[in-house]
């Protein structure tokens, strides 16, 4: 994991400046994701060592960063349905009552579902972009933000009746 | 009911209020040494005397996996620890007192010890989940169990067939006491039934067991079920002696079946069962199933969507609607001579009679080109399905034409 062997455009000091300047954004965008502060700095931690040590050929790191952490995030996600099942619930943020209702909706939404509402509505992906990111046709994004949008409503509808 | 726009707005300023809980200031030094970077300030979260430190997340995926596989392998060849060790295992697990991981070595067959590695306790936590059955033992007593509590959930991981998981057999005893087997196998690798059914004579020899009825392998009925694309699960929900009682999930609602089962050894025809829950996508029933094995069938029809929930597939061609419940089932309905509905939770199709017609709805990721029937005729047909872009869904439809559906690929 802490292998040297690597391009040499990626330097350390090329991943330390991509640490600095886009860190804090990928642990938004991971806990986004997981709804775990907490796992979402390791997704973000692991994803800088996995940059550090690839060996592939990297026109634009940052994207190739982003794409890892979503990936890992979406792991990690996954790994949290089994957690959550045994587990007593992480303590949650300090919401609005309104915010905090859509973020326990949010939270029940199947993984893939999840994670096309976070690109598209967080980082105002468009839906190739998403498509790309979550490899899918950009049909299949257009559909799950529309499902999951579609969800949302509907459950918060049925809070209120 | 808000308005889209208003859902979009909510979730937008939801997502923007949990993204500025992690600020700026919260950068930290670049340390690449492998292990989780502690941050400037402790998250007001993190539990009080939780002093992990992460491991990534790569070490701990692989070692959850190398150890779920010998893990459950150990369970098997030793017996299921009791039920109350599970629970100890995910309680000591939650009081967080971790050494390195390092010291995972392989898969522990007693009860964990108090400091468990990480990977040992998320091991403890899913086995836990893996045998939530196991852990119901306790309550049974020497009375034979309620049905409900012989429920045997098979891939508990929820990953489709193929791709690996975990298989229980059911085993009920003379007197009424159960014991359940779990074994996890990877992708790609099959079920040992010859160790199972070591297990079982193990059981036996010990005397925990005094008579084993039948033991009953969810894989194949996992396959044939689900090759159908169909979300029928296959609860087992009751083996006695004489008598089988299986209820299936399938289109329209449950179904519950009960089958005359006198020789253990020889449960049920799954290709007929299936063949049942094939035909619940329609507007009949065939009753006349098997009769060398009488059962009785009972349907238990499951909620409906919102009348206002619906939406137009297409309306040029052929009328369909598509809805999803709460449960986010998809339904689907159409007028072609008998209205129809359908709901299936988690495919990426549906199946459903309507008429004289055979429709295929399918879910797109990845998007079928094409979808292939094959008729009991041996003949074949293929059509493209029609695609709803918005929806991402389309339809094919196929005219049964006297015809037995064999099975469907393409979805």
């Amino acid at each position: 994991m802490t292998s040297d062997v690597r391009p040499r455009h990626l330097s350390d000091s090329l991943v330390e400046d991509l640490y600095r300047s886009e860190r804090v954004g990928l642990v938004r965008l991971a806990l986004l994701v997981i709804g775990s502060r907490v796992a979402a700095e390791d997704v973000v931690q692991e994803s800088f060592l996995r940059l550090r040590s690839s060996s592939a050929e990297l026109s634009d790191p940052a994207r190739y960063l982003r794409r890892i952490v979503l990936n890992e995030a979406r792991q990690a996600l996954r790994r949290r349905e089994v957690e959550r099942r045994h587990l007593p619930a992480e303590p949650g943020f300090a919401l609005q009552p309104e915010l905090d209702e859509m973020w326990q909706l949010l939270d029940g939404l199947p993984e893939k579902r999840r994670v096309a509402l976070v690109l598209r509505y967080y980082e105002d992906q468009s839906f190739s972009e998403i498509a790309r990111l979550m490899d899918c046709g950009e049909s299949t994004a257009r559909s799950l933000v529309h499902r999951g949008l579609k969800s949302l409503r509907r459950k918060l509808d049925a809070n209120h009746d | 009911m808000p308005t889209m726009i208003e859902t979009e707005d909510r979730l937008r300023h939801t997502l923007d209020a949990v993204a500025s809980s992690v600020r700026e200031s919260d950068e930290v030094t670049p340390d690449f040494t492998g292990a989780a970077v502690p941050m400037a300030t402790p998250p007001a979260h993190r539990r009080k005397g939780d002093s992990r430190r992460r491991s990534p997340s790569f070490v701990f995926g692989a070692g959850f996996l190398v150890v779920l596989l010998f893990g459950s392998i150990g369970i098997l060849i030793s017996g299921l620890e009791p039920a109350g060790e599970s629970d100890r295992a995910a309680d000591s697990a939650v009081a967080g007192t971790v050494p390195p991981p390092t010291e995972v070595t392989g898969p522990s067959t007693t009860t964990p010890p108090a400091e468990q590695t990480a990977t040992s306790e998320f091991w403890a936590l899913t086995l836990a989940g893996m045998v939530d059955t196991v852990s119901q033992r306790d309550h049974f007593g020497p009375d034979v169990p309620e049905p409900e509590a012989l429920v045997t959930e098979s891939w508990k991981t929820g990953e489709p067939f193929g791709t690996g998981g975990s298989m229980m057999a059911t085993v009920v005893t003379a007197d009424g006491q159960l014991t359940i087997a779990a074994e996890y196998v990877g992708r790609g690798e099959a079920i040992d039934e010859s160790a199972l059914q070591a297990e079982v004579a193990d059981l036996t020899a010990e005397g925990t067991a005094e008579h084993i009825d039948t033991i009953w392998h969810s894989r194949d009925t996992e396959t044939a079920l689900r090759g159908e694309g169909e979300r029928a699960e296959f609860l087992l929900t009751e083996h006695g002696s004489g008598s089988t009682q299986v209820t299936v999930l399938t289109a329209l609602g449950r179904l519950v079946v009960e089958v005359d089962a006198t020789d253990p050894a020889v449960l049920f025809d799954t290709n007929q069962l299936m063949g049942i829950a094939t035909r619940m996508s329609g507007t009949s029933l065939d009753l006349t199933w098997n009769p060398d094995h009488p059962l009785s069938v009972e349907v238990v029809p499951l909620p409906e969507p919102a009348a206002d929930d619906w939406l137009v597939l297409d309306d040029d061609l052929w009328v369909a609607w598509v809805a999803e419940d709460e449960d986010d089932r998809l339904w689907v309905k159409s007028d072609v001579q008998d209205p129809i509905s359908a709901p299936s939770t988690d495919t990426r199709s549906i199946h459903a009679f309507a008429g004289s017609q055979f429709v295929v709805i399918v879910v797109g990721d990845p998007v079928p080109e094409v979808i292939i029937v094959t008729w009991d005729d041996g003949s074949r047909e293929s059509v493209e399905p029609t695609w709803n872009t918005d929806l991402d869904m389309g339809f094919a439809r196929f005219d049964i034409g006297g015809r037995e559906l064999v099975s469907v690929e393409g979805p």
